[in-house]
């Protein structure tokens, strides 16, 4: 191992060397940009509990959608007299199926060495023999490009029977999904890598406890593992001065619709949701005007025009009825009818349930015949009625075994409380007056 | 104990189980589809909703699956609420969605949970347009049909036949709105239990294909509580006919024997009920084989004058009921009565009688059973033989799962954590067989040997190890300590018989775990190598009579059995564990078949064996309802011979399904109509 350079934008510690190395981050440059210097710092210089401590003190968040702080998850993990000396293992998922959501993606396709270091200091916080990355099974390029890095890191001697020079074990395995939205889920994963039916399971037992092969087992989300290197590395202080407010470190922060510049930006975790939109996304498109957006993939609440100068940060956005999600927001524009979106959110939904529990297998696809009737113009008086109750009994945590109908209902129920005067247009003109609008205009134009 | 309140009643509940049990035993009607009593609880259907409230002030309250909540002193719920049973309303309706309306011409109607429950919870109407899903069925041999239509995905089938009875070949397939509970393809379902699927499944996705042979309704059927005969454990069974006619075997629950589950033999295998090799009425065979019914008194009278004053013995079955043995050994005066058994079948049946009346062995109750910690089953394929029992062990083993996952505080019944902690957990289970077990997947270790193999491992586990100093009593306490003695039979399993090999070990026949070395041919059953007659002194009947046999010797206790045995003649090589069926009757394949060809275990004479059903079988007494037919009375039936004296027995004639006859004093010999245990027992003829 060489030693390492500095780091070419401390302040993007995730996207700072793909920035600067204009695409995909080669062996040498990461090599050369303080290429895993967190990771020699966390195995060679500090014990597990300080490894851990310094993560809780980070106050890292999950950026998979929940947002539960990484450290206290990794404390989870028996030890000391619980801990039975076994096997343990340390998950990354990357089966990033979020509809609007490719924050993972673009990680994995230009620094895989990132996710890499940031398992590997996992692993060294949790004592895991064992590492996945359990990858969406249609990302092909990141799974090539992981694949050549795994290789490399081993070669490297970053990973394997001696990870970091310090005698211990960490070996990583690619496993690519099988491309199941479901998947996605901690449980359902767990079951999935175990090549069982990818149903969520039931809890307790905790993943900590008892998950991959009943052993101890942790599962964080690609970007949170990613954001872990920058904290060894520049410790817990510096990276928390990264947020604003009370959040710390970045966050990758996507937009998607109908804006001039769609994409990932890596900004200040708690950036306001105007200041990403209309600034680092350039605003809506020529002649579209906001309606409103998704914060954090397809399975968030909407939110409209009044909420545009909140912080784009767990709290905040929760306050606000809906979640961060996973941060990559989908801008609603006026060319977009709201009912065919939900009813496209609802198919997309029911065709990812696993199918265990009622509520989710047979309540969805209700549903979303709803929404088709709707727009098909065979509604009936009271479907919406039917509808809000169906969906305000689908969509509250704990009425359902997992929460991906719940996730399913966001949309749905935020729809009907803040558009639902699309859907009763729908009922009143027998159809989807939006359709019958822009049939017109195309018409005209013809 | 806990104090709960449901819908303002107080409860006192054991704490830390789940609701929806207690609920249910507290007579509150709360639907629930995936929940089982023996499987327990996953969350699949989302059913049994109710509110929990927080505390008193609580007015909102949430949402929570009673089969998913364990209760704990002080909780408060209600299972009134609007919006509870609303959200029930739901859950029916969603799951009716694409259930077909063919309730009238399904086989399941009139014992459907999934309608009862459609009652229960108020869903009367439709409101979904959209069209249903449709499957294709599958054949899953001549005892099971399958109509996946009527399917509403609760799980219940495969958490069954797989999670809990060990079958492979039915799975759930694909997700979302369209699983698929069935095999990879067409075929008879493998698994020994199949026909439980029947029970388990709340609708008519799995159902008794033989009962559809002909036009039955459930309702108009005639049930009585009966005990199956197929073999020696005595399975609470509840008998149906219609029409006169035999037409189905139910589960009955019994809490020490079956409890919820059948084997598929006891299940289907009653068909000789209505045979037509059956002799139903007393009668004459004339010489040109034609057989015309005359009464009792006309057949006593011709059989007396046929013999005039001959010497007559009466050879009984061991397959017949206690009653018609004694009334066959009355009828020709006790001396001149043999059982039907072989003398060398006789002997250890006393012997084994006398343990058991003296306390020195106990019968395990198939609820014992599953709760032991370590099992060795010795001689027999209990799959063959007892297949209910085979259950019971593979139960007994998983147990084990519990236990670890009540270490990481994961409630019973909570069964998916359960198997999901616990799936590497298993206590040990040793088999001794004939020929490989189909319970192997189960087995901490097994071993397959010859008759006189498996007596020698007998011998040496009642007898001890002679190289392991304290013997006996260490290794069988080893055998029963968890999974460390467990381990140490496991050892013991793998290099004792071979020792026995090299020494050999006298002659035994296939159910005796080792004859007494005092020569009397008694099964062992006292430390030392002998039975429990035989003290070290010797045989105090004399017995030594066996030829190769030898006269105790002091110190024979001790000594090692390298040497000993090689005068005498080589084990008799039997096959076929069926008792008082002695030569051609025996099942050539060897001991794995042969319990399950005649139905009987013939377990008595097994050390370490399973329950057998013996007079004092608690699954004959403690069932239910009015005086009951037994397992030994259908044998009685069954075995043709004996129809002179079952016609003779008392409280009036039982058929094998349990169903009453007549009792009118002309003796009619039609069968009771509906509401054979409460009404007067007259033929409707009358």
């Amino acid at each position: 191992m060489s030693p390492t350079g500095a780091h070419p934008d401390e302040s993007r510690p995730l996207t700072g060397r793909i920035d600067a190395a204009g695409g995909p981050v080669s062996l040498e440059q990461v090599k050369t940009w303080s290429g895993y210097a967190g990771a020699r710092r966390a195995w060679l210089e500090m014990s597990r509990e300080e490894v851990i401590e310094e993560v809780k003190a980070a106050n890292l968040r999950g950026r998979g959608g929940a947002g539960f702080a990484a450290g206290v998850k990794w404390g989870f993990v028996p030890s000391g007299e619980k801990d039975d000396g076994g096997v343990r293992y340390l998950i990354a998922n990357c089966d990033e199926m979020e509809p609007g959501t490719f924050k993972d993606r673009y990680l994995l396709e230009n620094d895989p060495h990132l996710l890499i270091e940031g398992m590997v200091i996992g692993a060294r916080a949790i004592r895991a023999e064992h590492g996945f990355i359990f990858l969406r099974g249609e990302y092909v390029h990141a799974a090539e490009r992981l694949r050549q890095a795994l290789g490399e890191a081993e070669a490297e001697g970053w990973i394997g029977d001696d990870a970091c020079g310090s005698g211990e074990p960490f070996h990583l395995h690619l496993h690519l999904s099988g491309g199941r939205y479901i998947c996605g889920e901690e449980t359902a994963l767990l079951n999935a890598l175990e090549g069982r039916m990818p149903q969520p399971r039931a809890r307790p037992p905790f993943p900590p406890a008892s998950g991959a092969w009943g052993r101890p087992t942790i599962v964080n989300n690609c970007e949170t593992l990613c954001n872990v290197p920058a904290i060894l590395r520049c410790g817990a202080e510096a990276y928390t001065e990264l947020g604003i407010g009370s959040n710390s470190g970045t966050k990758l922060y996507g937009v998607s619709g109908r804006v001039r510049r769609p994409g990932l930006k890596e900004l200040p975790l708690g950036t306001s949701i105007r200041e990403i939109l209309f600034e680092h996304a350039g605003g809506m498109l020529e002649g579209h005007h906001f309606r409103g957006l998704l914060p954090g993939g397809a399975s968030t609440d909407f939110l409209v025009e009044e909420h545009l100068d909140l912080p784009m940060d767990f709290e905040s956005i929760g306050e606000a009825g809906s979640r961060m999600g996973t941060g990559t927001m989908v801008v609603v524009d006026d060319s977009v009818c709201i009912v065919d979106l939900s009813r496209n959110l609802q198919h997309f939904f029911a065709q990812e349930s696993c199918g265990f529990c009622t509520p989710c297998r047979e309540g969805l696809p209700v549903l979303e015949r709803m929404l088709m009737a709707l727009e098909e113009g065979t509604a009936r008086p009271g479907d919406l009625e039917r509808m809000e109750r169906q969906a305000g009994f689908i969509g509250v945590p704990g009425n359902t075994f997992c929460v991906h109908a719940t996730g399913a209902m966001e949309p749905l129920r935020s729809a009907l409380k803040h558009f639902r005067e699309d859907f009763e247009a729908h009922l009143e003109a027998g159809g989807c007056p939006h359709r019958a609008r822009v049939g017109a205009a195309a018409g005209r134009a013809s | 104990m806990a104090t709960i309140r449901i819908d303002d009643r107080s409860y006192e509940v054991e704490a830390g189980r789940n609701l929806l049990e207690v609920a249910l035993s507290g007579s509150i009607d709360l639907p629930y589809f995936c929940w089982h009593p023996e499987l327990g609880s996953v969350g699949a259907c989302r059913q049994c909703a109710v509110m929990q409230y927080t505390g008193e002030s609580d007015e909102t309250g949430r949402l929570v699956m009673a089969c998913m909540t364990p209760v704990a002193d002080g909780m408060r719920f209600s299972v009134e609420a609007p919006h509870a049973r609303d959200f029930r309303a739901s859950i029916i309706e969603w799951l009716m969605v694409n259930h077909p309306h063919d309730c009238p011409v399904c086989e399941e109607g009139g014992e459907c949970h999934l309608q009862d429950m459609t009652v229960m919870t108020g869903h009367s109407m439709r409101v979904y347009p959209g069209p249903k899903r449709t499957w294709r069925n599958q054949y899953l041999g001549p005892l099971i049909n399958h109509e996946m239509n009527r399917c509403i995905t609760c799980y219940r089938c495969v958490r069954f036949y797989r999670d809990y009875a060990g079958g492979t070949d039915l799975e759930d397939f694909g997700s979302r709105d369209r699983v698929y509970f069935g095999r990879a393809e067409d075929g008879v379902l493998e698994n020994e239990f199949s026909g439980n699927l029947v029970e388990v499944c709340p609708t008519g996705v799995f159902t008794d294909r033989p009962f559809a042979r002909r036009y039955t309704r459930k309702w108009d059927l005639v049930s009585a509580p009966s005990v199956c005969a197929g073999c020696a454990l005595g399975c609470a069974t509840l008998a149906a006919s219609r029409d006169d006619e035999f037409r189905r075997i139910h589960n009955r629950y019994h809490p020490d024997v079956n409890r919820y589950f059948l084997c598929d033999r006891g299940r289907f295998g009653q068909d000789w009920v209505d045979g037509p090799g059956r002799i139903r009425q007393v009668g004459r065979r004339r010489d040109d084989g034609s057989f015309d019914p005359v009464s009792a008194q006309e057949a006593i009278a011709a059989i007396g004058a046929t013999l005039g004053d001959a010497r007559v013995i009466g050879i009984g079955s061991p397959r017949a009921s206690l009653e018609t043995s004694f009334a066959l050994a009355r009828l020709v005066g006790r001396e001149h009565f043999c059982a039907g058994f072989a003398l060398d079948e006789t002997e250890p049946v006393r012997a084994a009688v006398a343990y058991l009346r003296e306390g020195r062995a106990r019968i395990p109750t198939l609820a014992e059973v599953e709760s032991a910690d370590a099992v060795l089953v010795l001689g027999e394929d209990p799959i063959d033989s007892a297949p209910r029992l085979a259950l019971s062990l593979r139960q007994a083993v998983m147990a084990k799962a519990r236990e670890t996952a009540a270490d990481a505080g994961i409630a019973p019944w909570q069964d998916a954590g359960v198997r999901s902690h616990g799936r590497y957990s298993r206590h040990p289970l040793y088999l001794a067989t004939l020929l490989p077990s189909r319970s192997a997947d189960l087995a901490a270790d097994c071993y397959q040997g010859s008759p006189a193999e498996l007596a020698g491992l007998g011998e040496s586990i009642a007898d001890g190890d002679p190289q392991s100093g304290s013997r006996g009593q260490r290794l069988r306490s080893r055998c029963g300590g968890g999974a460390a003695g467990g381990r140490a039979a496991a050892g013991r399993l793998r290099h004792l018989p071979r020792r026995c090999l090299g020494g050999g070990c006298g002659p035994v026949g296939l159910r005796g775990a080792g004859r007494c070395r005092s020569g009397c041919r008694l099964p062992v059953g006292a430390a030392g190598g002998r039975c429990c007659r035989c003290g070290p002194a010797g045989c105090p009947s004399g017995r030594r009579t066996r030829p190769g046999g030898r006269a105790p010797q002091s110190g024979d206790g001790q000594r090692g059995r390298a040497g000993r045995g090689r005068e005498r003649s080589p084990p008799p090589r039997r096959s076929g564990a069926g008792a008082g069926r002695p030569g051609p009757g025996r099942n050539r394949r060897g001991g794995r078949c042969g319990g399950a060809r005649d139905g009987r275990g013939g377990r008595l004479a097994a050390a370490g064996d399973g329950p057998a059903r013996e007079p004092g079988h608690p699954g004959q007494q403690r069932g239910p309802g009015p005086a009951l037919p037994s397992g030994a009375a259908c044998r009685a039936a069954a075995a043709s011979g004996l129809a002179l004296a079952d016609r003779s027995g008392r409280g009036g004639i039982r058929s094998g399904a349990g169903l009453r006859r007549c009792r009118c004093p002309g003796g009619s010999d039609r069968r009771q109509r509906p509401g054979a245990g409460r009404r007067p027992r007259r033929c409707a003829a009358r």
